[in-house]
């Protein structure tokens, strides 16, 4: 395994990781194949103790009793399994944050949801989780992301239903240009849904060269001259390109109080090693490569630049 | 009425536009006394930055599209006078390397993106309006009204590149 790539801050890491993180790595999939194994246990002998009454009692089966039995059952053994899996990922992902001379914290430590809000870069959600979250300075680009998932939950009792609004990344870097105004950048919802949106975002329609970035975006702004400083066709291109890189789905994004804020809209789950063992090296890879993306932002974004173009 | 609004829209945009060109105006002459203690032999060159610079803050009328085209035409000239002085500045070292250039040098470059994007939402207004004005039947309200269309503010092909003003000095 050579973490070198990425940066050279994380050639300690990749000594680190052969002298101690490997022995703990391998410690706790031990530990997570045995809490996994009783769940996968506990899941077979709560359906086959389902289907025994069933066949004893025939009419007179308490389906609730045995629901909610069984489901607590599986909901303390699949606790455990997801126990294990945070220490794992709390063994790795604040060292490699140590060595590039970032600040982790697992939980939320600043609550800028309401910041993300106001500028209309989330949907409305009445329930919201957050966790893993990151800052730091990137080749002099201050940043700071935390993942969250924001669910909206109707009606009640029976009808009740939930839908997850939003599952990803909300950044915010620091911007190399000097502004004052408001400017968003919203996913384009068609004539339609843009009508409505309208309404809710901050300032006028902003309607800009490039019809790509027309395709995909609705912008408005506070200050019709400052929205296209700040978006050139440099600009706009380079976020047409960060929409290629394989781990983003959408990207809502705006400029507000000297900063880029992005709210990142991604299918995967990021910081939690995908799907591998969490002794294969590859788990570790994974967490590296979701710490990559902010340096894939600051590079196809040429934030760092310092021409102001 | 849509063409009224339409003409009003281009014509704060236009506003927009002096407003950044001011700033420029503003800037030369400091750049000019920074210049001349160093570009002695290149009276050539400063002299035409200061004639642009007389020509590009004369007055006109902002209804008449004859006269916004001249006065378009002219700071586009002032633009091409400074970007040669830059250019012409690359020989003197010592001037390179005057802080107070330098400073100078940043504010003028961090003035062109302003003009740049005041520039793109005129020609994003004016487009709209021509449109208007060209197309029936409103084409034909915009003739009984006397409403004309504007000008593009256009940037010559050798000046689409982004000022990298590093470069210069």
């Amino acid at each position: 395994m050579n973490f070198e790539g990425l940066s050279e801050k994380l050639t300690g890491f990749n000594q680190y990781y052969e002298s101690d993180l490997r022995e703990r790595l391998e410690e706790l999939e031990a530990r997570r194949k045995i809490a996994q194994s009783h769940f996968t246990l506990a899941s077979i002998a709560v359906v086959i103790i389902g289907i025994v009454i069933f066949a004893i009692m025939k009419d007179d089966v308490p389906f609730q009793a045995i629901f909610i039995v069984g489901g607590l059952i599986l909901a303390f053994l699949g606790q455990r399994v997801s126990i294990v899996k945070k220490e794992a990922k709390l063994s790795v992902l604040p060292i490699i944050c140590d060595h590039l001379e970032f600040v982790y914290s697992s939980g939320p430590r600043h609550n800028l949801l309401q910041k993300f809000e106001n500028l209309s870069l989330v949907p409305d959600y009445n329930r919201e989780n957050r966790e893993d979250e990151i800052s730091g300075t990137l080749t002099d680009v201050d940043f700071w992301l935390q993942e969250a998932k924001l669910v909206q939950v109707s009606g009640s009792g029976k009808n009740r239903t939930s839908r997850t609004v939003f599952k990803g990344l909300l950044c915010h870097f620091d911007f190399h240009k000097n502004f004052k105004g408001t400017t968003i950048g919203r996913e384009d919802f068609t004539s339609f849904g843009n009508f409505f949106s309208g309404f809710t975002t901050v300032g006028e329609r902003v309607r800009l060269e490039d019809p790509e970035f027309e395709n995909k975006f609705e912008v408005y702004s506070t200050d019709q001259v400052e929205a296209r400083h700040l978006l050139t066709p440099g600009f706009m291109q380079r976020v047409l390109d960060l929409l290629r890189l394989s781990q983003i789905k959408h990207v809502q994004f705006a400029f507000d109080d000297g900063k880029f804020y992005m709210a990142i809209e991604s299918p995967k789950k990021f910081f939690e090693g995908g799907d591998f063992n969490l002794n294969e090296p590859e788990y570790v890879q994974n967490i590296i490569n979701d710490i990559a993306l902010v340096f894939d932002v600051v590079k196809t974004l040429n934030l760092t630049q310092v021409t102001k173009i | 009425m849509r063409l009224i609004k339409l003409r009003n829209g281009a014509l704060e945009a236009l506003s927009l536009i002096d407003v950044q060109l001011k700033k420029r105006h503003d800037l030369v002459p400091n750049i000019l006394t920074i210049a001349k203690k160093f570009m002695e032999h290149e009276d050539a060159v400063l002299t035409k930055v200061t004639q642009m610079r007389s020509i590009s803050a004369s007055d006109y009328d902002k209804n008449n599209p004859e006269e916004v085209a001249q006065h378009l035409e002219a700071n586009k000239q002032l633009q091409s006078a400074m970007m040669n002085l830059f250019a012409v500045a690359e020989n003197y070292p010592d001037l390179k390397s005057q802080e107070t250039m330098v400073r100078a040098q940043e504010t003028y470059e961090e003035v062109e993106g302003h003009i740049s994007a005041a520039r793109r939402f005129y020609n994003s207004a004016v487009g709209d309006l021509k449109n208007a004005v060209e197309i029936f039947p409103s084409s034909a309200v915009a003739n009984m009204i006397g409403i004309r269309a504007m000008p593009f503010f256009e940037i010559d092909e050798a000046e689409r590149a982004p000022v990298d003003a590093s470069g210069y000095l």
